[in-house]
């Protein structure tokens, strides 16, 4: 009898002091954000004793996974505003001499004390100065946006392999949890150790990309990214590639073919890169615009000295579009003649008037680079003059197509040293239009940074409270209470000082009953 | 509910840092004294900043070409001035000459020369620079107004303008040919004598302001020569033109026309018989040069010398007077400028700058709140159950 008392009393220490073990693991992972608290479940079999019957690990997947999806969401914004915050540094429009649009205001002013005074050889260089100081800022922020999104490059590069590295350990792990379940049964071993990191390898992937993740009965997982492209399943993982040329994600097939999924990623640091790609072909689609207004628009009266070209100041936005205004065109070439045109005729009109005057000048209809239409007219001898009424007829201060190769226009000396005088004020009416449509466009340029970072931090402060929220939640659910653990230690202690003395009181009861016999 | 210890680090964490990013910002406020740092600040404030940079720049402009404008009409005032007193000096010599009883040949020839002088003062005056643009050659701005050698302006026909403000534009650079041209017309045709008959007869056509007026002359009743055409003009135009027989430098005799309204001008429409080839129009320069030649070669000045060297000075002092007007305008539009950049650079101010008191009061409040977190924090990790067993 005594015997089997002994061996119920042994069994209990035993899980007494396996149920300390566990308390005590838990408060050692007290501040382990991904460790899931442990209860061992005790049960009693009277009167044949107790039982550790089971050692629940406290975790809800459903929670862990919505927790993961807010924090793909939270991760993209967060890349997505670090890449925003450093082309927002580049347009200091608030530091004074260092705006953009400083560099667009002295050129305009430049241009109208230039119109005001055009004799002036200090305002003439001024003009030229401000005109390469605007063309230098334009081509140092495009230079700025490349070096942004070829780090942008960079770092999805190695966000993917920080996926594709995480993706193998997942599969490795699941392997592991298959041998380590048989085993567990074989040798009474738990693996809640391998489930643990495969819930932080799960957290850390949801950084860099969104995932849906499937459980089976025994904890391996399937994760596959939002849209279905697997990325884990059993043993086997499958990897994702970044093509920096095309700024697209690729997924790896097994039979070695590859699909963009750019489209599909909706969450993670991958998604945070891809949107702030699509955000800075924004802001240089508009320095481009900028830099084709510029060349398209902005014009110095000219009559004499150009070989290539003159143009006509006003442009169109179509090349049918009628012109709008009366006038007349006075060629002095070879002979002299005046064309007479009216609001009625159209570039095309004019273009042929003046081919067929001939007289040394041929003109044509040409698109300008900000896709308006405008007459281009050629001088066979520098020496001929031409003037039109309205003060229609000018050089272009800005060659090139686009931010990629503008410049200041290479005939600018011949043009500021045969300025029309006459029709300074014209042009100098003509320049508040410009410099209207250059503010506007570079104004929206930093309305879109504005907003858009504006937009993202403010989204990002709303959705980081609510992974906040989440995580409080699931540390309430699975997180480690030391004033409960130790209060738990404390009823296992006194339990285990209970058994204790059993032990001492059976030792008694057989002394006595010894010393009785 | 348990409340794991991790939960308790994790809320401290993100409390801590929310109050650390509130108390940085209004640090960099109260250390810079600018509200908006960066553009995403606040979208709404960048926009309008960048409205109120650009017209800022704008404003300034205009003030400039104001302060151009102010600077070229204030020299063109000063300098018709001292042509209006040149010419008022010639009219008063030649009235005096002309009202003495007797002058003689040595008189006629000093007198000569005092028209040379106050003739090359005034074209001096006339093709004289401000910077490199001549002030009185229009938008040519580098052409020599007029020809020293015949005194005809060769210049622009058009003023050279500048913009001083978003709507309005003034003229900086006038056009030689309006400020001097003149109202008195000299006929082309000369006679020996102010009595020689016309042949053949004809009419003058001509218009002053808006009406119309025929003259006959040479036919039978009318005024057969220019004493009598001029008698004639007097007696029935003379509430708008006035007429003379004027002596020219060459001792011959023209008739002369001058409106009696001082900014009216006549039109010619159409002239037949002896005067069709027309009359000369000339500046005022060519007035006095006109009255000079006539003293050189000996002759005595007539009332219409006396006429077109009074009218020169009216027609000057009127020009003076507009770009004394004009000039008004600009000068009263300093004001207005100035007022509207106070008011512009406050606009943005407003918008920019932080209200220090308000960012002190502010950042007092957060470190307060950091503290309270911190001793919060504190408290809550004291209040273990532990402490009671």
């Amino acid at each position: 009898m005594f015997g089997g008392t002994f061996g119920i009393v042994s069994q209990g220490l035993e899980i007494v002091r396996k149920s300390i073990d566990i308390r005590n693991r838990n408060i050692l992972n007290a501040n382990n954000p991904d460790y899931a608290q442990e209860d061992p479940v005790i049960k009693t079999f009277v009167p044949y004793g107790i039982s550790l019957e089971t050692i629940e690990r406290v975790k809800s997947l459903h929670y862990v996974q919505q927790r993961n999806t807010q924090l793909s969401l939270v991760s993209s914004l967060d890349e997505r505003i670090k890449n925003n915050t450093r082309v927002e540094d580049l347009f200091q429009e608030f530091t004074q001499g260092l705006g953009g649009l400083e560099y667009l205001n002295s050129f305009f002013t430049s241009y109208q004390d230039l119109m005001k005074d055009p004799t002036n050889e200090g305002a003439r260089a001024k003009l030229v100065q401000s005109a390469n100081s605007l063309v230098g800022y334009l081509k140092d922020r495009k230079k700025n946006l490349d070096t942004i999104s070829q780090s942008i490059d960079y770092s999805m590069r190695q966000y993917v392999d920080k996926v594709n590295s995480i993706t193998k350990k997942l599969a490795k792990l699941n392997q592991e949890i298959l041998v380590t379940y048989a085993q567990t049964y074989a040798r009474g071993q738990d693996y809640k150790n391998i489930l643990d990191e495969r819930d932080r390898l799960l957290r850390e992937i949801s950084d860099y990309i969104n995932i849906k993740v499937q459980e089976d009965d025994i904890g391996r997982v399937k994760v596959e990214t939002s849209k279905g492209f697997v990325l884990v399943e059993d043993k086997f993982s499958w990897e994702i590639a970044y093509d920096g040329a095309n700024k697209r994600v690729l997924w790896k097939s097994k039979d070695g073919s590859q699909v963009d999924i750019s489209g599909e990623i909706s969450g993670g640091r991958l998604k945070g890169g891809l949107d702030t790609i699509a955000d800075l072909q924004d802001y240089q689609n508009r320095l481009d615009q900028l830099a084709k207004k510029l060349i398209s628009e902005v014009k110095l009266p000219a009559r004499t000295g150009i070989t290539e070209y003159y143009y006509w100041t006003l442009n169109y936005a179509n090349s049918t579009d009628l012109l709008g205004i009366s006038g007349t065109i006075t060629l002095n070439g070879s002979s002299s003649v005046i064309i007479t045109y009216s609001s009625t005729n159209t570039l095309t009109n004019l273009a042929t008037a003046i081919n067929s005057a001939g007289v040394g000048f041929s003109a044509e209809v040409v698109a300008n680079p900000d896709g308006t239409y405008t007459l281009r007219i050629t001088s066979s001898d520098p020496s001929y003059t031409i003037t039109d009424s309205n003060g229609m007829v000018g050089g272009r201060v800005f060659e090139g197509v686009g931010i990629s190769d503008i410049n200041v226009a290479g005939n600018i000396s011949t043009q500021l040293s045969n300025l029309d005088y006459s029709r300074a004020d014209e042009f100098n009416q003509f320049s508040r239009l410009w410099w209207d449509n250059s503010k506007n466009i570079y104004q929206g340029l930093t309305n879109a940074i504005a907003g858009n970072l504006n937009s993202y931090k403010k989204q990002y402060d709303i959705e980081n409270a609510m992974l906040g929220s989440l995580n409080a939640k699931l540390q309430e659910m699975q997180g480690v209470s030391i004033d409960k653990e130790f209060m738990e230690v404390f009823q296992l202690q006194r339990s285990y000082q209970a058994l204790a003395k059993v032990v001492s009181a059976m030792d008694e009861l057989i002394r006595t009953t010894l010393n009785m016999v | 509910m348990k409340v794991p210890d991790n939960l308790l680090f994790s809320l401290f964490i993100e409390q801590d840092a929310r109050i650390k990013k509130e108390l940085s910002e209004k640090t960099l406020d109260v250390s810079t004294g600018r509200r908006l740092r960066a553009l995403s600040d606040e979208p709404t404030a960048t926009y309008n900043v960048i409205e109120l940079k650009k017209e800022i720049a704008q404003l300034s402009q205009h003030s400039q070409n104001r302060l151009f404008a102010d600077t070229n009409l204030t020299y063109a005032d000063f300098t018709l001035g001292k042509m209006w007193d040149t010419l008022k000096g010639l009219y008063a010599t030649t009235h005096r000459a002309k009202n003495s009883a007797t002058i003689t040949p040595d008189q006629v020839s000093a007198l000569a020369e005092q028209f040379d002088k106050g003739l090359g003062q005034l074209l001096d005056r006339a093709n004289d620079k401000l910077g490199q643009n001549y002030l009185f050659g229009g938008s040519s701005l580098t052409v020599k107004p007029f020809d020293p050698s015949t005194l005809d302006y060769t210049a622009s026909f058009q003023d050279f303008e500048v913009w001083v403000s978003e709507n309005s534009k003034v003229s900086v650079f006038l056009r030689g040919n309006r400020v001097f041209g003149s109202n008195l017309y000299i006929s082309n045709v000369s006679y020996a004598s102010p009595t020689t008959n016309f042949t053949p007869p004809g009419a003058i056509t001509l218009q002053v302001g808006s009406n119309t007026y025929t003259i006959n002359y040479g036919g039978a009743g009318e005024p057969q020569n220019t004493q009598e055409l001029a008698q004639y003009i007097n007696d029935n135009f003379g509430d708008e033109l006035h007429a003379f027989v004027s002596q020219n430098p060459d001792g011959s005799y023209s008739l002369a026309l001058s409106t009696v309204e001082l900014s009216a001008s006549v039109q010619f429409d159409i002239i037949t018989g002896e005067l069709s080839m027309g009359f000369e129009n000339p500046n005022i320069l060519q007035v006095v040069e006109r009255v000079k030649e006539k003293l050189q070669g000996g002759f005595y000045p007539d009332d219409f010398d006396l006429f077109s060297l009074n009218r020169a000075g009216e027609l000057v002092s009127l020009r003076r007077s507009e770009v004394g007007s004009v000039l008004s305008t600009v000068k009263n539009l300093q004001t207005t400028q100035e007022n509207l950049d106070v008011f512009l650079k406050k606009q943005k101010s407003d918008l920019e700058d932080a209200d220090l008191s308000e960012s002190i009061m502010e950042y007092t409040r957060y470190r307060i709140a950091y503290e309270a977190l911190m001793r919060m924090v504190a408290d809550q990790k004291d209040l273990t159950i532990l402490r009671y067993l």
